[in-house]
């Protein structure tokens, strides 16, 4: 029932739709809508790209973000629809658009602080675990609640003056702005992810909302003669072209060569002693790919050297072929490289899902490909990949983790080794890096069983010394070395001297069915 | 005459504990382990399999043989100087503070029966193990704290978020 009395309400439902006031507002708030939109997704698609160098991008940190977000939206609505009560909604919707643009600009400024303020340096990977869940939390909640809260209001004020504007019905003018809205979260979604992110990096993509959010507040503000948001036009550049590439630090004696965000991950390559790493995200002690001047052995306590035995104990006349399934920046294949038997030429294809890591492989790790003998995929995903290239190999090597400790579960399965030993010739070696504590470490177990559960045969389990990996065996038909016999230790007097320690006892081997 | 001669004739053999020393040279672990089981001195037998579990990167393993060694003999410092380096650096503080204060104890116990340069050695080692676990106490004391603060913050959230809640909803409509 209308109240004609109260000048602050109008009633909508008074008469039928009469010509709006101004189209030309109608335009503004609903191409305002559109942007806020659009902010909304880039601040919440880039959130965990913010936080990676310290909490990784793992499914908890994703969970906290949206979580956060959403609370964060939901609360704005709320707000939004009390201040859209207002005599001057619009106002309000202006000192929103607003704060939320400087805010943004000035996430790249607090990002560093806040997030060390809740990860501190030194912490291991093991170690984090705790830490990784309720400081990313606590981080969300402190730099992407506030603007994700503010953000919620818009939409709410939009209808209201959608409505008003237009003597219109809260259907249609909420309907109209819920579209305009999704428009712009979906540009966001896409341009976050395949163009701001990759192309202009964080830093620019935060900038680049906060101007789009500054011009979405001069739309509604400008045409009402009201000039305070012009000012974010010089505000805004100097906060996001000078904030700092903040990240978390490195200790003395480390040079970092390279910084990447890639689509998928933040990428540092380190050199420190004479190497190379390349880690990735949060990293703390542990890294993807390392490279020494020399191919070959690394030493103790790198998993890598334990690829290598399968081609020594098989003895192969004139080429070895090697399928990698997260190939990384080549470490594999180098190490190979510098033991293969005499005259023996080693065939490689390696598949990367982040391109990013093959070029900075290419560049700073000695990545060979484009070659005959050396195949590289970048950008294409393991499972994927390993249909493509068909064919029978006389060794894959499967050493895919994401977030530095998840092992893809696609890439973990009966079918996938199913798969995999489809994709082995007869006699065909199956190398898995597992990350585990030891043989009894609950995912090495349960590798071990799916891997034996696929080849229906026993599989080999080995702990790698001075590490926090164990190395999976397994062969397509033909039987496998048994721990306990002097064929076991590798007969290349050149692998027992540089270190490659093959005795069962230090390794304690087992056999699973 | 005769007790000569048999020490010489089982020198020429060979003896476990030679053998096992031999085997762990040469990295053949599983023969240094062996050897170890022929053993009849409990310490030497728990110092080969160390020394081979050391070698061989079972660090955990090396860690359990230390602490027995520490347990049997109250007077040798290196089984608790190894049972403190291997908790450390395995990063298991409360071990490794129990083993250092051990080998501090055994070291001043025993230092007038060591050569000097072995006192010397151990007490370069001591500092830099007391040095190891001091970081490690302040990486966990700080860790511990960041996760305090998280949680605070969390918790702070939330009870803001549900009494502005509860105060919004008692608010009148009206602005």
């Amino acid at each position: 029932m209308s109240d004609s009395n109260d000048p602050k309400r109008i009633d909508l439902h008074s008469s039928a739709p009469q010509e709006p006031r101004s189209r030309r507002g109608a335009a503004f708030w609903l191409g305002a809508v559109c942007l806020s939109g659009m902010g909304t997704m880039v601040v919440e698609l880039s959130a965990v790209h913010l936080m990676a160098p310290w909490f990784g991008s793992t499914n908890a940190v994703w969970t906290n973000v949206i979580g956060v977000i959403l609370l964060a939206l939901a609360m704005g609505y709320a707000l939004g629809a009390r201040w859209s009560r207002a005599e001057n909604p619009s106002r309000r919707l202006v000192q929103v658009l607003m704060f939320v643009a400087v805010w943004c600009a000035l996430l790249p400024w607090l990002n560093g602080p806040v997030a060390g303020w809740f990860m501190p340096e030194g912490v291991t990977l093991d170690g984090a675990v705790s830490l990784l869940f309720w400081g990313s939390l606590a981080c969300s909640v402190v730099l992407f609640l506030p603007p994700a809260w503010m953000l919620g209001c818009v939409a709410p004020i939009a209808v209201e003056l959608l409505a008003r504007n237009d003597r219109d019905q809260a259907g249609h003018a909420g309907g109209r702005v819920l579209a305009m809205s999704t428009v712009g979260s979906l540009v966001g979604t896409f341009a976050t992810t395949y163009w701001l992110v990759p192309s202009l990096g964080l830093k620019m993509t935060y900038g680049l909302a906060a101007m789009a959010l500054t011009t979405a507040a001069c739309l509604i503000a400008i045409p009402r003669k009201r000039l305070a948001p012009l000012s974010l036009w010089i505000v805004v550049p100097i906060l996001s072209g000078l904030a700092p590439n903040a990240m978390p630090g490195t200790p003395e004696g480390v040079e970092v060569l390279a910084r990447v965000q890639s689509p998928y991950q933040f990428l540092r390559v380190i050199e420190e002693g004479g190497g190379r790493r390349l880690v990735v995200n949060e990293a703390m002690d542990s890294y993807q790919s390392v490279w020494r001047p020399e191919p070959g052995l690394i030493g103790p306590g790198h998993y890598y050297d334990y690829f290598v035995p399968p081609m020594h104990w098989e003895g192969p006349d004139r080429e070895w072929s090697v399928l990698t399934l997260g190939l990384g920046a080549g470490t594999a294949v180098r190490v190979m490289e510098g033991e293969m038997p005499r005259g023996v030429e080693l065939q490689s294809t390696g598949v990367e899902i982040d391109p990013d890591i093959v070029r900075l492989g290419a560049t700073y790790f000695d990545l060979e490909q484009g070659t005959p003998s050396r195949t590289v995929l970048s950008g294409m995903d393991a499972r994927a990949a390993l249909h493509l290239v068909g064919g029978e190999f006389d060794q894959i090597i499967l050493d895919a983790y994401a977030n530095n400790m998840e092992v893809p579960t696609h890439l973990c399965s009966v079918e996938f080794f199913g798969e995999v030993h489809g994709g082995l010739r007869e006699g065909g070696w199956f190398t898995v890096n597992v990350a585990g504590f030891g043989l009894q470490d609950v995912l090495v177990e349960a590798v071990g069983q799916t891997v034996a559960m696929a080849f229906d045969s026993p599989v080999l389990l080995v702990r790698v010394p001075f590490s926090r990996n164990c190395m999976l065996y397994a062969r397509r038909g033909g039987g496998l070395p048994d721990p306990g016999a002097d064929s076991f230790v590798v007969g290349s007097a050149q692998l027992q001297h540089r270190g490659l320690a093959l005795d069962p006892s230090g390794w304690q081997g087992s056999a699973h069915r | 005459m005769m007790a000569a001669t048999l020490i010489a004739l089982w020198a020429l053999g060979g003896s476990p504990l030679q053998d096992g020393r031999d085997a762990l040279s040469r990295s053949h672990f599983a023969e240094a382990l062996v050897a170890s089981e022929g053993l009849t001195h409990g310490l030497d037998a728990h110092r080969l399999r160390m020394d081979t579990l050391y070698a061989a990167g079972d660090l955990l393993g090396a860690l359990r043989e230390a602490q027995s060694i520490m347990a049997k003999d109250s007077r040798d410092p290196h089984g608790a100087y190894m049972s403190s380096r291997l908790a450390l650096d395995l990063g298991l503080e409360s071990r490794g503070r129990v083993a250092l204060l051990s080998f501090q104890e055994r070291l001043e116990r025993g230092r007038a029966g060591m050569a000097q340069a072995t006192v010397d050695w151990y007490e370069g080692k001591g500092a830099e193990l007391t040095a190891q676990l001091d970081s490690l106490v302040g990486q966990g004391q700080a860790e511990q704290a960041a996760l305090a603060r998280a949680r605070w913050v969390v918790c702070a959230a939330g009870v803001l978020v549900l009494v502005g809640a509860v105060l919004f909803a008692r608010r009148p409509l009206v602005p």
